[in-house]
């Protein structure tokens, strides 16, 4: 089970604040949107989630816990790019989340352990369709390949919470239907809490089982810095699950 | 700076391994430290989000990509070095390259600098060469366009 409760939260860069007075709560294996003009948070808010940005004021609680205050394993990142390792092939891009775990002085398995470690790698390139590419280097793949490995490099460590960061912003229209599929498939196997922000609200609706938008509700036209942005809409979507 | 250099460590070759040490080291590592600086921060972050620790940052993510930016800095450096060992051989050594032309150079014997100068440019140019040919079949993810 994986909450994230969030009460009255504020995010202020010195004078200017960013985020303002924001509340809420999702549930287990919920699949959050997160839409809004450029600039008004939305990423600072998936960074606190992260844990490379800080609330200053207010609380941010997963599982009742503090959020930790740096980056780990039970969060998940899919940039929208430059989240690849360039000198790993596809596979051993794969196998590093579990080699990490396993050998914490080396980061490399050998013998039997690496042999069960790659065939778990393998299904999981069977799942995301790039088990042809497994001896491939990043740079040989097209941009929709790259986010399909990231997407399972952050999956494989089995993340309680995925982040994504408008993980489909560079691709073709035409490959961003197929990677839908994908992480609603994987979101289904994995049970896990997904945070996706993004900037088509098509993509937001079609997706989330809660839509949030971020925007400013005060504006000064004199300071624009004085007043921050928060959840304006909070919209659960009903009967999504057993669709997808 | 010299003369103390020799008086600590001799006038045999590890005074010129010395010498040219500390002429080469601190722009190779000049280098190496902005090389790193540039991995994007996603990449770390990701790691950390696959449960990196320091240590495993360092040795999985790190250090692999900073061999072929190493090798870089070196080809860049040669001349430089091969400047420095001259340097060393012309002041205080009894043998090498740079020890003959010195030697020669009060009869202004160009018959024999000349063949020196290109004995040095041929080993020069072979150790680049060396140094790509590594570069590429070691690390040969670094030589694909991104």
């Amino acid at each position: 089970m994986t909450q994230v409760t969030i009460k009255h939260l504020w995010k202020e860069f010195g004078s200017q604040v960013v985020l303002e007075n924001v509340n809420l709560h999702v549930d287990d294996h919920e699949f959050v949107t997160i839409v809004g003009a450029s600039g008004c948070g939305k990423t600072t808010f998936l960074k606190m989630l992260l844990g490379i940005e800080h609330p200053s004021r207010g609380s941010f609680l997963i599982d009742g816990e503090p959020l930790p205050s740096e980056p780990g394993p039970d969060r998940g990142i899919v940039f929208q790019r430059y989240s690849l390792f360039p000198h790993l092939t596809v596979m051993n891009n794969l196998l590093l989340g579990l080699e990490l775990h396993e050998s914490r002085i080396l980061g490399r398995l050998f013998g039997a352990r690496h042999r069960r470690a790659v065939a778990r790698a393998r299904q999981l390139l069977e799942a995301v369709g790039l088990q042809a590419s497994a001896d491939k280097y990043p740079a040989q793949l097209s941009g929709g390949m790259q986010q399909r490995l990231s997407i399972a490099q952050s999956v494989i460590c089995e993340p309680k919470i995925l982040l994504l960061d408008e993980p489909f912003g560079a691709l073709d229209p035409g490959i961003t239907s197929d990677m839908h599929t994908l992480i609603l498939k994987l979101w289904n196997m994995n049970k896990m809490t997904i945070f996706m922000v993004t900037h088509d609200l098509q993509e937001g609706f079609a997706l989330g089982t809660r839509v949030l938008v971020f925007d400013k509700v005060r504006v000064d036209s004199q300071a624009p810095e004085a007043f921050g942005a928060t959840i304006t809409f909070n919209i659960p979507l009903k009967g999504h699950r057993s669709a997808a | 700076m010299l003369p103390i250099l020799f008086i600590v460590v001799g006038l045999g070759e590890a005074a010129k391994i010395t010498l040219i040490t500390i002429g080469v080291a601190p722009v190779v590592v000049r280098d190496l430290a902005m090389r790193t600086a540039e991995l994007p921060n996603e990449q770390i972050i990701k790691a950390q989000t696959l449960g990196a620790s320091t240590w495993q940052l360092v040795i999985r993510v790190v250090l692999p990509q900073m061999w072929p930016r190493l090798i870089d800095a070196l080809r860049l450096v040669l001349g430089s070095a091969w400047l420095f060992l001259i340097a060393a051989e012309a002041i205080a050594s009894t043998e090498g390259l740079g020890y003959r032309i010195f030697l020669v150079r009060r009869y202004l014997a160009m018959d024999v600098i000349l063949p020196y100068v290109a004995w040095i440019t041929l080993l020069a140019f072979t150790m680049d060469w060396l140094l790509r040919l590594l570069r590429a079949k070691a690390f040969a993810w670094a030589s694909i366009g991104a």
